[in-house]
């Protein structure tokens, strides 16, 4: 395997329980180096706890995350951050009192690299224009624009995406698939959670699909939308 | 008509000095959403500070600013550690903060009665100088007028370090968001550890002005000014410690008004404007709204 092909992302048999609920188990997959990977599912199959699991937020009952072949499971969020791991909310929380910049600029300072400069992420994230506007005062779209442009800010190996189509209109939406698209082409892997399937379709080369916890099916997605387990999984028996 | 401009100006420097007994609470509030009921405890040390400084070595309280400073910030660090991780791991940890942090303001009043006994003591207001000052026709102690400088330069510090340093920048952060501030990479216990410092390095630094603007040192003291603390930053706005300098104004203001014209109800001053806001306007006067349930 060649040092572009080496996963930069490994998880590998995650187990965690809430009480009696198993929200993984046992979900494997691995991402490489400008891949992007879509994670579908329907609602409670463990999507957002499997971002929550690689991004620190809470510790794992058994399994491995390997990130650039380093075991990470024990760092907390900051130092799985400062390594490269980034994540966009399913519902932002942008630090409302603070201004688009001082959003930007605090994580670029403290996410580990000083080198990004905010006034790029703005600019290709397009929040250039309202960069002195108080966090607190912009609309969804743009709270979801600054989420990600904060987490471009801390120089991601590995950007974690929760639901960002959610809300998005058309061309917001045509948007946002270019602007992902470009950051693989960096070389940023990628991790996609959506439940809008033509957005997945467009954004990702492969999909996992989760439920109750454990894959049910890893390959494209129109091989997904063929596969009978997948069909069950998403309309019910 | 003198007296009343007498009652506002002593007011103003008052109130100058009760926004910096306050600011610390509301720092630790705003960053970590704990109320620290030792907060006045911290201030009675800071108090007893200053008097053995001067009784033991004569030196003048402007002398315990640094020393102070560097001591309570010092003595914050661990206690965060000590403490406050495990508390916000917690389900519920505002209401176990009043529990825990009681429990730690009785114990340190104790061991306080245990090493300083309970006879009162106090630092001569003549410390700072002999005659009083003549502002506006008003003649004031010169205790006041270092006391409420000290307090208006202990909130423009706080101001400065929250909004022109990194730190600042990542405390505001965590204020706003705390479990986003980590996904920016914000070490989110260690910017919250030097904020419980300076929280409790700032009720320390107003200790030292104590004995000239509350009066006596005592053991006991402490309970009553973390009430009046408490008030100070309901009427600003919890969790806004910029907006502690308001609560702190009004507050003077109004205890100068009352003990200047109905003195035996002065007492009663923080519960009646801590009732009053909480009833009137529950986010306080900056209405920022810090509780999302």
């Amino acid at each position: 395997m060649s040092p572009d092909t080496e996963p930069v992302l490994e998880v590998e048999d995650l187990h965690k329980h809430f009480g009696g609920l198993k929200a993984l188990d046992g979900i494997s997959f691995c991402i490489a180096p400008g891949e992007i990977l879509g994670l579908a599912g329907p609602n409670g199959s463990g999507k957002t706890t499997c971002i929550n699991a690689i991004t620190g937020v809470f510790g794992l009952d058994s399994g491995a995350i390997r990130f650039a072949g380093k075991t990470i499971n024990r760092l907390p969020t900051y130092r799985r951050v400062r390594l490269g791991i980034n994540r966009s909310f399913q519902v932002p929380s942008p630090f409302l009192g603070l201004s688009v910049m001082e959003n930007v600029t605090v994580a670029s300072v403290y996410g580990g690299n000083k080198k990004r400069d905010p006034d790029h992420i703005l600019e290709i994230t397009g929040l250039a224009q309202i960069k002195d506007r108080l966090a607190g005062s912009l609309n969804s779209s743009q709270q979801k624009l600054l989420d990600l442009a904060r987490a471009l800010a801390t120089d991601p190996r590995l950007l974690l995406v929760d639901e960002i189509g959610a809300g998005l209109n058309p061309n917001e939406l045509a948007r946002m698939t270019d602007q992902l698209r470009a950051l693989a082409a960096q070389g940023i892997a990628l991790l996609v959670v959506e439940h809008l399937m033509d957005f997945l379709d467009r954004v990702t080369d492969r999909i996992v699909v989760m439920d109750a916890g454990k894959e049910l099916f890893s390959g494209q997605l129109y091989e997904a939308a063929e596969d009978p387990r997948v069909v069950e999984a998403f309309l019910g028996g | 008509m003198n007296l009343l401009e007498y009652a506002l100006l002593a007011g103003l420097f008052y109130g100058l000095y009760f926004a910096l007994v306050g600011v610390g609470l509301n720092l630790i509030f705003g960053v970590m959403r704990i109320i620290n009921l030792a907060h006045g405890d911290f201030l009675m040390l800071g108090a007893y500070g200053a008097f053995y400084l001067y009784h033991l070595l004569g030196w003048n309280p402007l002398w315990a600013i640094p020393i102070e400073l560097v001591v309570f910030l010092l003595i914050g660090l661990p206690l965060y550690y000590l403490l406050v991780p495990r508390l916000q791991k917690s389900g519920d940890p505002e209401m176990l903060s009043f529990i825990l942090f009681f429990g730690l303001s009785q114990v340190i009043e104790a061991a306080a009665v245990f090493v300083f006994s309970n006879n009162q003591r106090s630092i001569p207001a003549s410390v700072f100088g002999g005659a009083p000052i003549n502002i506006a026709g008003q003649v004031f102690p010169v205790s006041w007028i270092v006391s409420a400088a000290v307090g208006l330069a202990g909130i423009g510090l706080i101001y400065a370090y929250l909004y022109h340093s990194r730190p600042g920048r990542a405390t505001r952060a965590i204020m706003a968001e705390r479990s986003e501030a980590a996904a920016t990479g914000i070490s989110v216990n260690r910017i919250s550890a030097l904020a419980f410092g300076i929280g409790i390095a700032a009720a320390a630094l107003a200790g030292i002005f104590s004995p000239f603007m509350i009066g006596a040192i005592e053991p006991s003291m402490g309970i009553g000014i973390t009430v009046i603390s408490f008030a100070i930053i309901v009427i600003g706005s919890l969790g806004n410690p910029i907006g502690t300098l308001l609560g702190g104004l009004i507050y003077g203001e109004a205890l100068m008004l009352m003990q200047t014209y109905l003195a035996s109800w002065s007492e009663l001053l923080p519960y009646v404007l801590l009732i009053l806001i909480l009833l009137v306007r529950p986010t306080g006067l900056l209405e920022r709204a810090v509780r999302s349930a």
